[in-house]
């Protein structure tokens, strides 16, 4: 982690700010150094509470975690070093392999899929309109709902013969899949799911996101004659990169976290079409108990996950546009 | 002129069009969902499905009403959320301030620091925080709950770092140049700015805390203490007689969400306009 | 049966709740007059937890009531769950070291307690209440490990043959009797499966990838089993377990007399009727636990009834226990040990055999074997029952769950048509070998 540069997660556009900061004060040398300092002490005060909790809830359970990936741990019973078997043992596991697959299956369809979906409805839930209240809160329903409530009835609209879905599918003449039972539709019918309960919490970030974007640049463009779609290239989407940025990472991080809907829907089931790794980490750790296995299970997941984060950090100089 | 009103009009029925048979897919399940949790069994298993119930039968609310303590319920989910959303929206905004608007040592690094503590699953965690909170004599309060939300979630801090890196520098520097300290500024000029941001963060710590299942199962025991969403599990196994009570108990456990979004979400709107800012 | 209780069972669809109450309080006058706690001990809290399914709640809170009524000092701290909840929540704290003074237990879970010494040895406490464990349905498999016994049981879980009465009247069959052969149940499975005058699609039986109401029973009756009797081996792939697996895979796809697992969840009404084919009218017969009863009883769209399990090779069905253990650490064992006498005794076997929701099985055999649990409803209740004498054991393993996931997984795509029958079964040996090479030293 030591080894990354300092301008990898350091926003390029924010350098050019941070040298005008200094040209301000580069007459006084001397203010320059106690500004400095002074805003450093700032920063690490502000940061306080965060330190606090890394160090009391996160750190300890993180490297016990770590600890306990190196042993092998029933729960009941003080956990037995065992070096690098569960890693070993691992890597000839199918199942984790067939795990890991589903995983990025689903996160590869369904964050791009609602990732589009919300920034499209946001952009065209940012116009004041008489009704767009409560359009916008009908969106956000699904996020409202328990998970539970949820899962229970997806899964019961998904029934094949007599659900409402495919009822609805066939009064407009459309072929009835199996959805749920069939392991080729399993998965997607997961997606779907998923996708329809996220949406509202993206939209949130996503008109949060639009509404700071100052108006008079919109009203500037328009007096130049840019058309709407021009406008939204132009001005909206370079603005809402940070947005998009924060979207995009959270979005690869839950998704490849996945796991109340298998765990209530389906079990990993039909075979192991669903079965996540989230769902395997489970299964192992409190149904098995095998804690040490499961713990290795996530340090690969931790792994996988932070390369794609340190990727995303570092591509992003590339495209988002800070202010 | 006139071509340019039509336009105009042409444009917004594009966009309801497009919203509303959006709204429909989203709402279907929940008509689906409320319709249920008014059915008698014979009614639920009724095909093909009705829409409406054939009669308004409220027997399913005042059944679970009757036995389960779902006010209880209800002020527990409230209590935890409520107090969890207060502590993401302070300690957040502090951070996610320092982390995009001032500079220190070790500020790329700490973001990373922030992010990665998302990335190891908390299944795995559960066991050994939920030894240190028994350790603390935390189990079975809200505690175990509320507390971490206080020092912030990586969430959090990444979404107000993100909008705050939004805001041009220049009116920090301004400020700094007038003798404002950091806090100041924070509190004179960029909270204020913040609204958007912290009510959408505000938004999703809620709902989030709210249907939190798992560490609410591990951490609760005593039924008096449970949160809605737990109590909602009780409706989940089998037995026929109990799903259209799921389904009002869902209905019951939405509605103060959806009325808290819709007061929340003119909050939003109102602070949307930055017309305090010109470039 | 004692007047009073005649009196009540006939209420029993008009006022239930009422009859919980009434019978509880009855059993907690009871069991405060024949018990009489000696001391007056200072108040304690003890924590119970308890898995129940919501269809069983009544039941649990009628016996925790009456031990409430029966030991005012005691109180209970009850901490309930759903079954996959509960043992997530039980192994963290297990892991915590604070784990509940009493806590149930499923034959799933006893060996990997067992081998932990989570649990606390009850067997001087037995021998001084001077309790005949003969007396109550005691699995080995879920009470004894290494001459050490360490869990009673808290109810007995047991098979039989559900079938409904009016798909056989439809169509004209004769309704099965305790003496079937599979053979038996095949042909009239046969009959029973066609589209009824009224145009709906019926189906003999419901043969699923499910080892508890389905091919488990069949291995077993056919002479097979799970395991090879040391526990290191998978037996699954047997011609026994072969043979038996394929009648049942057959009943869908050779005999067509069974839906497949797509097929049923299309049954209208399958999933709100909690996931159960048999309650959804269409499918005749259907290996049923008395688990299930509390909602079986309440459904009153046809007529049905219950035969003991049918035979194979042999006769058989599987059976097992669930079980009260204390907490080895528990700092209550006094108070821990009243409550679970309380249980074994009399008085609180009445109050669970009393309660119109017959899903929990009385563990005192007296108790079971007498009216109201044994009497009607359903008319042939006595056939779960009758069937203990032939039980078969599920062949609990510190690895059971997890050899018997790979067991399912494996069987899945046999049961979806898309694997034979020995490809299926040499898969899951495998799998299971993998597994039991975890735990050669394990000794029962």
């Amino acid at each position: 982690m030591r080894s990354v540069p300092q301008s990898v997660v350091e926003p390029a556009s924010a350098q050019p700010e941070a040298r005008r900061a200094s040209d301000a004060v580069i007459a006084q040398p001397r203010r320059l150094m106690t500004y400095r300092a002074k805003e450093a002490a700032w920063a690490y005060l502000f940061l306080t509470p965060f330190f606090i909790g890394l160090v009391a809830f996160i750190v300890g359970p993180v490297v016990a975690a770590f600890a306990i990936s190196f042993t092998s741990w029933d729960l009941l019973s003080p956990p037995v070093w065992i070096g690098l078997d569960n890693y070993r043992e691992m890597a000839a596991d199918s199942l984790f392999w067939t795990a890991l697959g589903n995983t990025v299956y689903f996160t590869a369809v369904s964050v791009p899929l609602g990732l589009i979906l919300a920034l499209g409805l946001a952009t065209l839930m940012n116009n004041k309109l008489p009704g767009i209240d409560l359009l916008r809160a009908i969106y956000f329903f699904p996020v409202t709902a328990s998970i539970v409530a949820v899962s229970l009835l997806w899964a019961w609209m998904y029934t094949p013969n007599f659900g409402i879905i495919n009822y609805m599918l066939s009064q407009v003449g459309l072929p009835a899949p199996s959805w749920l039972v069939d392991p080729k539709t399993a998965m997607p019918s997961i997606i779907i799911m998923s996708v329809w309960r996220g949406l509202g919490f993206n939209i949130v970030v996503f008109l949060a996101g639009l509404q700071s974007i100052p108006r008079d640049l919109h009203e500037a463009a328009q007096l130049d004659g840019a058309g709407e779609w021009n406008r939204f290239r132009k001005i909206t989407l370079p603005l809402l990169t940070p947005t998009i940025f924060f979207a995009t990472v959270m979005g690869l991080i839950t998704s490849f976290q996945v796991f109340e809907q298998t765990y209530i829907m389906t079990q990993g089931g039909p075979g192991n079409a669903t079965l996540t790794i989230v769902y395997d980490i489970f299964q192992n750790g409190f149904t098995f108990l095998r804690m040490g296995y499961a713990s290795a299970m996530s340090f690969v997941l931790f792994a996988i996950l932070f390369v794609i984060t340190v990727i995303q950090v570092r591509l992003q100089t590339r495209w988002v546009h800070y202010a | 002129m006139h071509s340019a009103q039509t336009q105009r009009l042409t444009r917004h029925a594009l966009i309801y069009l497009v919203l509303i048979a959006g709204a429909a897919v989203m709402i279907m399940p929940f008509l689906w969902m409320i319709s249920t949790s008014f059915k008698d069994m014979g009614e639920v298993r009724a095909w093909p499905p009705t829409w409406l119930p054939q009669h308004l039968d409220l027997s399913n609310y005042h059944d679970i009403w009757q036995q389960y303590p779902m006010l209880l319920f209800l002020w527990n989910g409230f209590v935890i959320a409520s107090l969890t959303t207060l502590g993401t929206l302070i300690s957040c905004s502090l951070a996610g301030f320092a982390l995009a608007q001032l500079n220190f040592p070790g500020r790329s690094l700490l973001f990373l620091v922030v992010l990665s503590t998302l990335l190891l699953p908390y299944q795995v965690r559960m066991v050994p925080i939920f030894i240190e909170m028994s350790k603390l004599g935390w189990i079975d309060s809200f505690k175990p709950l509320i507390v971490p939300a206080f020092f912030g979630s990586a969430y959090g801090i990444f979404l107000m770092r993100q909008f705050f890196l939004g805001i041009p520098k220049e009116l920090k520097e301004a400020a700094i140049l007038d003798g404002a300290t950091p806090f100041g500024v924070f509190w004179n000029i960029f909270l204020p700015l913040s609204k958007p941001a912290l009510t959408a963060l505000g938004i999703v710590a809620f709902v989030t805390s709210w249907n939190d299942l798992l560490a609410p199962m591990i951490f609760i025991s005593t039924f008096e203490k449970m949160p809605i969403a737990l109590a909602l599990s009780f409706f989940k196994g089998q037995g026929e007689a109990l799903w259209p009570w799921l389904m009002a108990a869902s209905v019951i456990s939405m509605l103060p969400l959806v009325v808290a979004y819709l007061a929340a979400q003119r909050w939003f709107i109102e602070g949307m306009t930055f017309t305090g800012l010109k470039q | 049966m004692t007047p009073v209780a005649t009196e009540k069972l006939l209420h029993r669809p008009l006022d239930r709740r009422g009859l919980i109450k009434g019978s509880a309080a009855a059993a907690g006058a009871l069991a405060t007059a024949r018990i009489r706690p000696a001391r007056a001990q200072s108040p304690v809290t003890l924590r119970v937890a308890v898995y129940q399914e919501p269809a069983r709640i009544d039941v649990q809170k009628a016996y925790i009531d009456a031990f409430q009524k029966a030991y005012p000092n005691i109180k209970i701290a009850l901490e309930s769950a759903d079954f996959s909840t509960y043992y997530t929540k039980l192994n963290t704290n297990l892991a915590a070291n604070r784990a509940p003074d009493v806590f149930m237990m499923s034959g799933a879970y006893f060996y990997s307690g067992a081998m932990r010494n989570t649990f606390k040895d009850l067997g001087p406490y037995v021998k001084q209440a001077n309790i005949d464990l003969s007396k109550y349905f005691t699995e080995t498999e879920n009470s004894m490990y290494q001459g050490k016994l360490l869990a009673v049981p808290e109810e007995l879980d047991i098979l039989a043959l559900a079938y409904n009465k009016d798909l056989f009247d439809e169509a004209g069959v004769a309704y099965p009797h305790g003496g079937w052969t599979w053979e038996d149940i095949l042909d009239a499975a046969t009959k029973l499966t066609r589209k009824t005058s009224d145009g709906r699609q019926t189906y003999g039986i419901y043969a699923v990838n499910n080892v508890q109401e389905m091919w488990g029973n069949l291995v077993k009756e056919n002479g097979g089993s799970f395991l090879t009797p040391d526990k290191k081996q998978s037996a699954i792939n047997t011609p026994e377990a072969i043979e038996a697996v394929q009648f049942a895979v057959d009943l869908i796809y050779k005999h067509k007399v069974s839906p497949t697992a797509q097929g049923v969840s299309s049954l209208p009404g399958y999933i709100e009727s909690g996931g159960s084919p048999f309650i959804t009218g269409l499918v005749a017969m259907k290996i049923q636990g008395q688990y299930e009863l509390g909602v079986l009883l309440k459904q009153n769209k046809f007529k049905w009834d219950v035969v003991t399990m049918p035979k194979r090779k042999i006769q058989g069905g599987l059976a097992w226990t669930q079980a009260w253990v204390m907490w080895d650490k528990t700092q209550q064992p006094d108070a821990a040990w009243q409550f679970i006498e309380y249980m074994l005794s009399e008085a609180g076997n009445k109050v669970i055999g009393d309660t119109p929701n017959k899903g929990q099985c009385p563990p005192m055999k007296s108790v079971a074997y007498a009216p109201p649990y044994v009497a009607p409803p359903p008319d042939n209740m006595k056939a779960f029952l009758d069937g203990y004498e032939y039980r078969q054991s599920f062949e609990f393993h510190p690895a059971w769950l997890e050899y018997q996931a790979a067991y399912g997984k494996a069987l899945d795509p046999v049961f979806a048509g898309d694997t034979s029958v020995p490809d299926g079964l040499n898969a899951a040996a495998a799998a299971a070998n993998d597994i039991l090479k975890r735990y050669q030293d394990f000794k029962p």
